[in-house]
């Protein structure tokens, strides 16, 4: 599966300037051996400087093709700067982006042709229906008329919205318009889906619907870079992952080299007696010896732990005192 | 293919769909379509009336085809310069408030496509008001005085000027973020140019006889130029009481703003003997206050009298003799005494004749020759009997300027929308 663990990955560990350490490898039992070593993304030294704001800073970083590659950061980290550069938006300051090796400033229509774009905030045409919706944009990539009434009510489908094909958009709630939007980033089947900040606003189920439908169209084959604050929400789904602050980048690598490499984890015990403890722990290992030693060696009724650890504390000591 | 694909247009085949919903749209043909209505109602009893007192019914019928007419297309320009605005302003700032500008922006439309795709749907909601009104047209066109092709041509002009209106609005709307600041600059900027550029003119008009102003901001007003091509600065027509709203303010336009006047030399024929060579006998009679002025009766065997009168201050007119009929100048080709139409008094020297080299003809109108070197008409270095440049017919160098500049400026703001367009930038809002 595309989310299982990558055991001979490297790992990687952050340095002071940003810079990557080795080449991240990944491999795939599902993708035919050509895609192993394949770089669907490869930015190099790419900064977008604001005025005196450097939005993305000296950031280079390689995306694997068929990899569900995380961004993460706090807001104002440079995630959408960057992925603005990668869908044509914008015009980076200095380095290079390269879109399956098409370079999106110069050859925008190029990149356009493989890339899926989904922007954080829903441009949505309030007057149409959910299918008219997306056979404007099927039109505006030039799908010929014959193939497009196909094309939509498959893509609705996919996300999920087939009852809901003559909908007015404005009718629909949060997390279909956000499924909808996913499906436009999808009607010219995309090789490459960038999708900003994709969770925001979505509740608990939808976030859920929305990460399954990700998890099946990298099933498809497709590269998908995602961005999201929620750090939780990636470490699930993500194959990679890069940390990114102040426009730098902090460290990237598989999901579980990040997620090890933050060292021990905090364990919040709580009793069946309403006591709550905290503990430490090194390792997975050590904290499967902690609860043992708690329930069987100390006989006590522990109700739940909640392990503090993970991409989410790996972040924290990543960013750590650099966050403004 | 081009054309072809513009038709195919995807932002043009949604926008087509999304401007006739709602109320608004049929709320905009209504009322143009009551107004007009409402227009020709009132024309046609005012018609009524006339002819049964009047037995010169036939030339009344001419009168009223063509001045209902001629306010129909009025109101439809003037439509237009309110709607339009209306249409454009929000036609890419509101898809940027709205977030759905960069998906839009990063399809494979390309910013040409988008540009003409908006341009179009406006233009095709023009269309429609255009098409709606044709039966109001047609009863015009039954009242006489009104032709097929004069109709084309106002039907062209119409869409020119939201043509025109449109292109500068899309441009003001790519430029700005806002739609309801767009809107506001729509609306400002358009006034600027219909009103601002009659004050500029009137401002810079002096009554004299001699064409001050050159037409300058009034060639980018797409409402001169429907004036300029309707109507007729034949003054004629006024004399004869069949002069249209377009007649009038054609005569106005070509008063205030002939572009580049035709000179030409003021030869004998165009003066009445009896200043050239008779005539001592008004040595020192006019103190210069006056015009001279032509009068035209139409005698009882038809034939037309003119006589040549000079009005000096308060003293009563005085007839010249030997000016009538014809002027009573006998020379072939002989272009009566039109030429001398509104010359002051003062022309005429202390001995009453008239010193034919001290002049010349700008638009057929007599100017002294050194406010037409003043005015850049004739070269400083020009002497009595030097060929004069002749620079063509003014009218037609109006429409002509006209069309050149509202082009321009149509182009111009297109360029403007697709440059806004393109991506990638260098800043974007995110």
């Amino acid at each position: 599966m595309a989310d299982q663990p990558i055991p001979d990955a490297e790992s990687v560990e952050p340095t002071p300037d940003g810079a990557t350490t080795g080449e991240v490898q990944a491999s795939r039992t599902k993708e035919p051996p050509a895609a192993h070593t394949e770089i669907a993304v490869d930015i190099a030294n790419l900064t977008k400087v604001y005025g005196d704001l450097n939005a993305v800073d000296d950031l280079t970083l390689q995306v694997p093709r068929g990899s569900i590659y995380g961004l993460i950061g706090p807001n104002g980290a440079g995630k959408s700067t960057t992925f603005a550069v990668l869908a044509t938006m914008l015009k980076p300051t200095s380095g290079t982006a390269k879109v399956f090796g098409a370079d999106p400033s110069k050859d925008a229509k190029a990149v356009r042709r493989m890339m899926g774009y989904m922007p954080d905030v829903l441009g949505l045409y309030d007057g149409l229906d959910a299918a008219s919706y997306l056979d404007f944009f099927a039109s505006g990539y030039r799908i010929p008329r014959r193939k497009r009434k196909e094309l939509t009510g498959s893509l609705l489908e996919l996300v999920d919205l087939d009852g809901k094909a003559k909908t007015q958009v404005s009718q629909l709630s949060r997390g279909m318009k956000q499924r909808l939007s996913l499906a436009r980033a999808l009607i010219h089947d995309p090789e490459l889906l960038i999708l900003d900040e994709p969770a925001s606003g979505l509740d608990p189920r939808a976030r859920i619907e929305l990460r399954d439908l990700i998890r099946q169209l990298a099933g498809m084959g497709k590269t998908i870079l995602v961005s999201s604050h929620i750090l939780s929400e990636l470490q699930d789904l993500c194959t990679d992952v890069a940390i990114l602050e102040a426009g730098k980048l902090r460290a990237n690598g598989p999901t579980e080299t990040i997620s090890a490499g933050s060292g021990e984890r905090v364990v919040t015990v709580i009793f069946a007696d309403g006591a709550r403890e905290t503990f430490t722990a090194a390792s997975d290992d050590e904290q499967v010896e902690l609860l043992r030693r708690l329930i069987v060696d100390d006989g006590r009724a522990v109700l739940s732990f909640r392990s503090d650890a993970g991409l989410e504390r790996a972040f924290m000591t990543m960013t750590e005192g650099i966050v403004q | 293919m081009s054309a072809f694909r513009a038709l195919r247009n995807p932002v043009l085949e949604r926008e087509l769909i999304d401007q006739v919903r709602g109320w608004r749209p049929a709320a905009i043909v209504t009322l143009l379509l009551l107004l007009q209505g409402w227009i020709l109602y009132v024309s046609y009893d005012n018609l009524q009336g006339n002819v049964s007192i009047n037995n010169n019914g036939a030339v009344d019928l001419v009168k009223q085809g063509a001045t209902v007419f001629a306010i129909l297309v009025a109101v439809m320009i003037g439509w237009m310069t309110m709607v339009v605005p209306g249409l454009c302003a929000a036609a890419i700032a509101g898809e940027r408030e709205r977030d759905t500008l960069l998906p839009l922006q990063i399809t494979l439309m390309g910013p040409w496509s988008i540009t003409l795709g908006k341009l179009l749907s406006s233009l095709g909601f023009v269309l429609l008001l255009v098409v709606a009104s044709a039966p109001l047209m047609v009863v015009a066109y039954l009242m006489g005085g009104v032709t097929i092709g004069q109709i084309a041509t106002a039907v062209g002009l119409v869409m020119w000027t939201a043509f025109v209106w449109a292109c500068l609005c899309l441009a003001v709307s790519a430029l700005l973020q806002r739609t309801v600041r767009a809107m506001v600059t729509c609306y400002m900027l358009i006034f600027l140019i219909v009103v601002g550029s009659m004050v500029y003119t009137a401002l810079n008009w002096r009554n004299d006889g001699v064409q001050a102003s050159r037409g300058g901001p009034l060639l980018a007003n797409p409402g001169a130029l429907a004036i300029d091509v309707l109507g007729s600065p034949d003054p004629d027509l006024e004399r004869a009481g069949i002069a249209t709203p377009f007649d009038k303010a054609a005569r106005w336009l070509h008063d205030v703003s002939a572009w580049e006047p035709t000179v030409t030399e003021l030869s004998e024929t165009d003066v009445p003997d009896v200043f050239l060579d008779g005539g001592g006998e008004f040595g020192g009679m006019f103190s210069g206050a006056g015009n001279v002025i032509v009068t035209r009766e139409v005698m009882g065997d038809g034939s037309m009298m003119e006589t040549v009168t000079v009005e000096d201050g308060g003293m009563p007119a005085t007839t010249i003799p030997g000016s009538e009929p014809g002027d009573g100048d006998s020379d072939p080709g002989d272009s009566g005494t039109d030429a001398l139409e509104g010359m002051p008094a003062w022309a005429l020297q202390p001995d009453g004749t008239f010193d034919i080299d001290n002049w010349i003809l700008v638009d057929g109108s007599p100017v002294p020759v050194q406010d037409a070197k003043m005015n850049g008409w004739l070269p400083m270095s020009w002497d009595p009997g030097d060929v004069v440049g002749h620079r063509g017919d003014p009218a037609k160098n109006f429409t002509r300027n006209a069309l050149i500049l509202q082009s321009g400026l149509a182009i111009i703001s297109l360029g403007i929308v697709a440059w806004r367009l393109r991506l990638p930038k260098e800043k974007i809002r995110l």
